[in-house]
C-alpha cells in the first residue's frame, strides 16, 4: 500500500514539473511586426525653395519658414518646400546642380546661378544694409586698419559677398594685405564669425548688418562688448533666382506673393524678423555692380570665379 | 441519471483523500507549498517583465528622442548624407530592428536599413503616424517588439519624424532565464516540502496506524501488542492515553464480572423470591427463595409467557397483569428509575394463591424482577379492616348515644334556665317589695333607733339574697356560655378608686387597713369589661376584707412586660390563711372553708371570678399559707385606651331625692304592674315627689288609660296577665300620640339581653327589678327632663357620734383599764389589741374607737375613759 502511495506521489510529481517547465518556454518571435514599403500617398510637385546660409538652419527655418508656409497656402496646388544649408559651399552645389527650383543666394551666388540656368527675378530691399562691418572688442585696443597686421580676422566664408569679398576689399583698400599681414579664418556663417570675435578668438569679425542686428536684439549685454569698426561700401541685396525650367506663371506667383508682402500687416510681421523692408522685383541687369566687384575683388584681392 | 462532473469529481478526491491522514497531509502541504511559491515566482516575473518592458520603451524613447535632436539640422538642410551618418551610431544599438528618419510626407530620409532610404511605408502602422500629433508617439508596444516615432521639430515647425523599433528579444531572453531558474527553485522546494510533509505524516500515521490496530483487537477482545511508545508527541501521549483508558476498561470489566458474580450470589440466597428475564422473554434464573415460595422448576417456566399462563390462570386477570407490568416496565425504561411494584395475585404450582409484590429492576437488556410475599399482611390488614368496621359501628352507635344524651343535656339545660329566669323573675318581685318598703320605712322619721335596726336586718338579708341570686344565676349564664364581655375604653383608674373607697368603708367598719400600693407603670385608662372586672376586684377584696379579721388589706397594682403588657393586681390580706389542700377548692362552686359565720355567702364568688378572668383571657392565682394570709394575683393582658376615648360616665346622685323643682309641667305618670306591691311601691315613690299617677293592673288596661289620659310616660312591666307589656307597648306605639308617650319597662327578668327585645318593641328605657329609688328618678330626670330636688348628703352617723363615759360603760374595767394605758403608751399593737377586744362587747363601740384612735384622737377617748376611772 505504502509502495502505491509512493509511485502515486511520484508520478503526479513529474507530470506536475513537466507541466510547469513547459509553460515557462515563451513563444517564438514568428509574427513580429515589419513596416512595407509603398508609394507616397501625397501626388503633389514639391519646388525646394533654398536660401544661402544666412544664419544655422534652425534659425533659417524660424525666419523664413513662415514666408514659404504663407506662400504654400496662396499656392496650395503645388508645395514649396524651405531647405536650408549647413554652409555656403553645401549651398552653392545645390544651388549649382539646380537642386531648388527657388533660390535666395547671395549677390555673388546670384550672379553666379545665372551661368546654371537660373535667372534672377526679385531682391532683398533695403540695399543700404548690404555692406560688410567688420567688429572688434572694444578692449581690443584697434583703432586703425593697421592694428590688424599679424592678426586673425574671422569671416562667415570665402565666397561671402558682404560679409567677407566687401571687408577684405575694404582691408585691401586700407593698407593692409589680406593674403600675408592677416589670417583669414572662415568660421562657416556669420553667428559664427560674430562669437569668434567676441570670445577674442580673432581681433576682428567680419559680418553684414542684418546679422548683427538680431545678434545686437538678442544678446545685447554680449553685442556690447563689441564695436562696428568699419563698414565697408553698399552692392545690391540678396537676390531672388528662379531655375528656368519652372512654369513662368508659378515663377511670377511666387514672385507676386514675395513682393506684396510687405503691404499685409502679416506680411510685414514675416519680413521684420529677417529683418528687411520688403522684396523687390529685380533682373540680371541689377547685378552689374556686383559683377564689377566681383572683378576687382578677383584681381585685387583674391582670385574668384564670377 | 445526469450526475454533475463536478461533483463527481470532488467525491472521488475527497474519497481519495479522505481514506488516509497520511495522504492529507503530504498532499496539503505539497499544493500549499507549489501554489505559494508559483504564485510568488508569477508575481516577480511579471513585476520583472513590465520593469524591462517599461526600460524598452524607455530605451527606445530616449534613442529617438536623441536622434531626433541630431537630425533637426540635417533635415532642415536635406542632409541625407548627414542623416544616414546620425543613424549609422544607432545601428549598433542592441535590439535595434531599424530607426528612420521620415520627413512629413513620410519619405525614408535616412534609416539604418539602406533598403528604405528614398521610399514609403505602406503598411497602416506606418500611414498612421502620419495623422498623429506632433509628439513622441508609440506605434507598437508588443511582447516582441516596441516602436516609436519622435518628431523632429525646428523651433515650432515640425519637419518629420525620428522612428525607432526595437525588439524585446534581449528582455525575454533574460525573463525566460528567470521563470526557468524560478520554476526550478520551486519544484526543488515544492518537492523538498513534500518529501518532508510526507515524511511526517508517515511518522504520525505509522503511530496511529498501530493504535488503530490496538483499538480493533481491543474492540474485538484480542490480545493487544503494547507497542512501547517513546514518543513524546501528541501520538506519543494519545499511546498512552489510550493504554491508560484501554487498562481502565479492563479493569472495569473485572470490576463489573465481579461485581456481577457478587450479585449473582445475592440473589441465589437472597430470602424473596427473583427472577432475571432476557430482552426476549427468556427467563434465565431465579433463585431458591422463588421456587420454595411459588413451586416451579426452571423446567415449568422457560420462558415469560410460561409464567404467565400458569402464575395468572384466569384469562381476564393475566390480561390486567400484563398491561400492568408492560406499563411499569416502560416507565421504568423511560424515566430510567425502577419498575414499580404493584400488587399480583400469583397462582402457585400446588394451587396456592399468594398476594406478591411485584417489582424490577431494568439492568440492560435484562430484567430482574423482585418478588415480596404480602399474603400474610393481606391477611392482617383483612382482619383490622374488620376490626375497623366493627369499631366504627359502635362508635357510631355510641355517637348516636351521645347525641341523645347531649340532647337531653342540652333540654335540661334549657330547662335549667328557664327554671333560673322563672325563680329570677319570681324571687326578685317578693325581693323588689321587701327592699323598697323597707326602705320606705327606713325614711319614716318617726321610726325608733330598734325598728330602725330592725329595717337594717331585714334590707342587709335582701340584699344579701340578692346578691345570692344574682351570683346563682352569673353562674348559670357562665355555664351556658350566655356571658358576653364588653371591649370598650374605660377609667381604671377611677373604677379602682371607686372599688377601694366603697371597700375602705367596709374595712374601717371592721378596724382594717385597705392600702393601694399603684405602680407608677400602672395605667389609668384601658379597653375592656368594666362591669366585670368591677366585679372581680370587688368579690377579691371583698373576701380579703370579710375573712381578715386583723391587720389589713393590700391591692398591690402592677404591670408585667412580655410579649404583650399584662396589669396585675394582687389582693394581699393577713387573714388566716388558706391550706395548701384547700387551695384548688376554693374556686370551686359552692364550696366554702371552715365557719364563715355571718359572713357566709354563696360559695360562688371566687368561682365567678375565676370565670371572668379566664374570660378576659387572663389567669389567676393564690399564694397562701395558713396563719401567713393570701394573696390573689389576677393576671390580666392589657390593652391600654387614651384618656379621649373614654366616655364619662354621669356621676350619680346619690342624695336622696325629696321633691320636685319648681317651676315644671304637670307630668302624668301611668304604672302599668299587675302586682299590687310594686304598684304601691312605684306609685309610693311618684307621690313623694308628687307627680300625677294612675295605675293599670294589666297591659290592656294600660292601653285603655293611654288613650284617655295620655301619659307622658309610663312604668311598664313585662309580665301581665290579660296583655304583657311588649304587646301593650306595640299597640301604644300606634295609637295618636304613640309616638311621643315615653315608655320604660320594669322587669325583673334576670338576663340582660331581653333589654335589646324591649328597646325592639317599642320601649325607650329599661329599669331592672329591684330597684334602687334613684334609678327610678334618674330615668324619669333622663326620659322627661325632671329636675328633682335632692337632699344633701348625709355624713355617715358614726361621724358624728361622740364618744361619752355612758357609751364605755358597758365594757368591763380591767379592759378599760388596759385600753387606758395603752393609749397612754402610744403603742399602736397594743391600742390595737385593746380595741379588738371592745367588738365582744359592742362592735359599734368598737368602730368608733378604732376610727378616734386611726385619727389620734386619744385625748378623745381618754377623756371618755375618765369618768369611768
Amino acid at each position: 500500500m505504502m509502495s502505491n502511495t509512493l509511485q502515486t506521489f511520484i508520478k503526479c510529481w513529474t507530470i506536475l514539473a513537466v507541466l510547469l517547465l513547459a509553460g515557462a518556454c515563451d513563444k517564438t518571435d514568428e509574427n513580429a511586426y515589419q513596416p512595407s514599403l509603398g508609394q507616397e500617398t501625397q501626388q503633389v510637385t514639391e519646388y525646394v525653395v533654398g536660401i544661402h546660409p544666412l544664419h544655422n538652419p534652425q534659425r533659417l527655418m524660424e525666419v523664413y519658414g513662415p514666408i514659404v508656409d504663407y506662400i504654400n497656402s496662396q499656392i496650395p496646388e503645388v508645395r514649396f518646400k524651405l531647405e536650408a544649408s549647413r554652409n555656403y559651399e553645401e549651398f552653392e552645389k545645390k544651388l549649382y546642380a539646380r537642386h531648388f527650383a527657388f533660390a535666395m543666394p547671395n549677390p555673388y551666388q546670384s550672379v553666379q546661378a545665372i551661368k546654371h540656368g537660373y535667372r534672377i527675378f526679385g531682391k532683398m530691399g533695403d540695399d543700404d544694409d548690404f555692406r560688410g562691418i567688420v567688429l572688434v572688442r572694444k578692449d581690443s585696443g584697434i583703432n586703425e586698419v593697421t592694428d590688424l597686421k599679424g592678426k586673425a580676422v574671422s569671416y562667415p566664408a570665402a565666397t561671402a559677398l558682404a560679409a567677407t569679398m566687401m571687408p577684405q576689399y575694404y582691408f585691401h583698400t586700407h593698407g593692409i594685405d589680406v593674403n600675408r599681414d592677416i589670417e583669414n579664418r572662415y568660421v562657416g556663417s556669420q553667428e559664427s564669425s560674430i562669437m569668434n570675435v567676441l570670445r577674442g578668438h580673432v581681433a576682428a569679425g567680419a559680418t553684414w548688418p542684418v546679422p548683427w542686428k538680431i545678434f545686437v536684439a538678442q544678446n545685447p549685454e554680449l553685442a556690447s562688448e563689441l564695436i562696428v569698426k568699419w563698414q565697408t561700401e553698399t552692392l545690391p541685396n540678396n537676390g531672388w533666382v528662379v531655375r528656368n525650367d519652372i512654369p513662368q506663371p508659378l515663377a511670377d506667383k511666387f514672385a507676386q506673393l514675395l513682393f506684396s508682402l510687405h503691404e499685409s500687416e502679416q506680411g510685414r510681421g514675416m519680413l521684420a524678423r529677417l529683418p528687411i523692408s520688403r522684396f523687390e522685383a529685380a533682373s540680371d541687369e541689377t547685378y552689374r555692380p556686383v559683377i564689377d566687384f566681383l572683378e576687382k575683388f578677383s584681381q585685387s584681392v583674391r582670385r574668384i570665379d564670377y | 441519471m445526469f450526475v454533475n462532473p463536478i461533483r463527481y469529481l470532488l467525491e472521488r478526491l475527497r474519497g481519495f483523500f479522505g481514506k488516509s491522514i497520511q495522504r492529507q497531509l503530504a498532499w496539503s502541504f505539497s499544493i500549499a507549498s507549489l501554489a505559494t511559491i508559483l504564485g510568488a515566482g508569477v508575481l516577480l516575473l511579471s513585476v520583472q517583465r513590465d520593469f524591462l518592458y517599461s526600460q524598452g520603451t524607455k530605451n527606445a524613447l530616449d534613442l529617438a528622442q536623441t536622434l531626433s535632436f541630431s537630425s533637426v539640422s540635417w533635415v532642415l538642410a536635406n542632409d541625407v548624407v548627414g542623416l544616414q551618418e546620425v543613424l549609422k551610431g544607432a545601428s549598433n544599438t542592441t535590439d535595434i530592428k531599424f530607426a528612420v528618419v521620415l520627413s512629413p510626407r513620410g519619405e525614408v530620409l535616412a534609416s539604418t536599413k539602406p533598403e528604405y532610404i528614398g521610399r514609403f511605408f505602406g503598411d497602416a502602422v506606418s500611414q498612421r503616424l502620419l495623422g498623429l500629433s506632433v509628439e513622441q508617439q508609440i506605434l507598437l508596444d508588443e511582447a516582441n517588439l516596441i516602436d516609436v516615432a519622435v518628431p523632429i521639430k525646428a523651433g515650432n515647425f515640425s519637419i518629420g519624424w525620428v522612428r525607432v523599433e526595437l525588439t524585446r528579444d534581449k528582455e525575454n531572453q533574460e525573463l525566460r532565464t528567470i521563470a526557468a531558474a524560478g520554476l526550478g527553485l520551486a519544484l526543488f522546494l515544492t518537492l523538498t516540502i513534500s518529501i518532508i510533509a510526507r515524511a511526517l505524516a508517515s511518522r504520525m500515521t505509522r503511530g496511529l496506524s498501530h493504535l488503530i490496530n490496538v483499538a480493533i483487537d481491543a474492540e474485538h477482545g484480542r490480545a493487544f501488542q503494547r507497542e512501547a511508545i517513546g514518543r513524546r508527541d501528541e501520538i506519543g501521549t494519545l499511546a498512552r492515553h489510550l493504554y491508560q483508558m484501554l487498562d481502565a476498561i479492563e479493569a472495569e470489566k473485572k470490576a463489573k464480572f465481579e461485581s456481577e458474580a457478587r450479585l449473582r450470589r445475592l440473589i441465589q440466597v437472597a430470602p424473596i423470591p427473583m427472577a432475571s428475564v432476557s430482552k426476549d422473554g427468556i427467563i434465565q434464573e431465579f433463585n431458591d427463595s422463588f421456587t420454595r415460595v411459588f413451586g416451579y422448576l426452571h423446567d415449568d417456566i422457560p420462558t415469560i409467557e410460561d409464567w404467565w399462563r400458569l402464575a395468572y390462570p384466569d384469562e381476564d386477570y393475566r390480561r390486567w397483569v400484563l398491561k400492568t407490568w408492560n406499563a411499569a416496565v416502560q416507565r421504568a425504561v423511560e424515566s430510567g428509575q425502577n419498575i414499580e411494584a404493584y400488587e399480583y395475585r400469583v397462582t402457585c404450582k400446588n394451587g396456592d394463591v399468594r398476594f406478591m409484590e411485584i417489582a424490577g429492576v431494568v439492568l440492560g437488556d435484562d430484567l430482574l424482577a423482585i418478588f415480596i410475599d404480602v399474603t400474610e399482611r393481606k391477611q392482617n390488614e383483612e382482619t383490622l379492616r374488620r376490626y375497623k368496621d366493627h369499631l366504627e359501628e359502635e362508635v357510631q352507635q355510641r355517637t348516636t348515644d351521645l347525641v341523645l344524651a347531649r340532647n337531653a343535656a342540652e333540654t335540661a339545660n334549657k330547662a335549667k334556665s328557664v327554671f333560673l329566669a322563672n325563680m329570677s323573675h319570681e324571687l326578685r318581685t317578693p325581693l323588689n317589695a321587701i327592699m323598697g318598703f323597707s326602705n320606705v320605712m327606713r325614711r319614716d322619721s318617726q321610726l325608733t333607733e330598734g325598728q330602725r335596726q330592725n329595717l337594717d336586718i331585714i334590707n342587709r338579708s335582701g340584699n344579701h339574697l340578692l346578691t345570692l341570686i344574682n351570683d346563682v344565676l352569673e353562674m348559670a349564664k357562665i355555664e351556658a356560655g350566655r356571658v358576653q364581655l364588653e371591649n370598650v375604653p374605660f377609667d381604671l383608674g377611677g373604677m379602682i378608686r371607686d372599688v377601694t373607697e366603697m371597700l375602705g368603708v367596709r374595712a374601717a367598719e371592721k378596724g382594717l387597713q385597705l392600702l393601694v400600693d399603684q405602680s407608677s407603670r400602672f395605667p389609668r385608662y384601658i379597653n375592656g369589661d368594666e362591669a366585670h372586672m368591677r366585679q372581680v376586684l370587688i368579690n377579691l377584696a371583698g373576701n380579703a376584707i370579710k375573712f381578715t379579721e386583723q391587720g389589713g388589706v393590700t391591692l398591690r397594682l402592677g404591670v408585667r412586660e412580655n410579649n404583650i403588657s399584662h396589669i396585675l393586681i394582687e389582693v394581699e390580706d393577713s387573714g388566716p390563711g388558706i391550706a395548701p389542700e384547700n387551695q384548688q377548692r376554693i374556686f370551686e362552686p359552692f364550696e366554702q372553708l371552715g365557719e364563715q359565720g355571718e359572713n357566709k355567702g354563696t360559695g360562688l364568688g371566687l368561682t365567678i371570678t375565676r370565670q371572668f378572668v379566664q374570660l378576659m383571657g387572663g389567669s389567676i392565682s393564690l399564694k397562701s399559707a395558713l396563719g401567713q394570709g393570701s394573696v390573689f394575683i389576677v393576671d390580666l393582658p392589657l390593652r391600654e385606651a387614651k384618656e379621649t376615648d373614654i366616655v364619662m360616665p354621669q356621676r350619680l346622685e346619690h342624695s336622696e331625692v325629696v321633691g320636685l323643682e319648681p317651676g315644671q309641667p304637670d307630668y302624668r305618670i301611668l304604672i302599668v304592674e299587675d302586682q299590687l306591691e310594686n304598684q304601691l311601691l312605684l306609685s309610693k315613690l311618684m307621690e313623694n315627689v308628687s307627680l300625677q299617677y294612675k295605675i293599670a293592673e294589666n297591659g290592656q288596661r294600660g292601653v285603655e288609660l293611654f288613650r284617655s289620659w295620655q301619659p307622658h310616660l309610663i312604668w311598664m312591666d313585662r309580665r301581665m296577665p290579660v296583655m304583657d307589656g311588649e304587646d301593650a307597648t306595640r299597640i301604644i306605639r300606634k295609637l295618636p300620640g304613640g309616638d311621643a308617650v315615653k315608655i320604660v319597662a320594669v322587669t325583673a327578668s334576670a338576663f340582660m339581653e331581653q333589654r335589646a327585645e324591649l328597646l325592639e318593641c317599642g320601649m325607650d328605657d329599661f329599669v331592672r327589678k329591684p330597684y334602687r329609688f334613684n334609678e327610678i328618678y334618674d330615668c324619669l330626670s333622663k326620659q322627661l327632663g325632671i329636675r328633682f330636688i335632692h337632699e344633701a348628703l348625709a355624713e355617715p352617723a358614726e361621724a358624728h357620734v361622740i364618744l361619752t363615759a355612758e357609751m364605755l360603760s358597758v365594757l368591763p374595767d380591767d379592759l378599760l383599764s388596759e385600753l387606758k394605758a395603752a393609749l397612754v403608751s402610744l403603742e399602736n399593737e397594743r391600742i390595737e389589741a385593746a380595741l379588738q377586744q371592745v367588738a365582744a362587747y359592742d362592735p359599734t363601740l368598737q368602730k368608733t374607737l378604732i376610727r378616734l384612735a386611726e385619727n389620734f384622737d386619744y385625748p378623745a377617748i381618754l377623756k371618755a375613759l375618765q369618768p369611768n376611772q
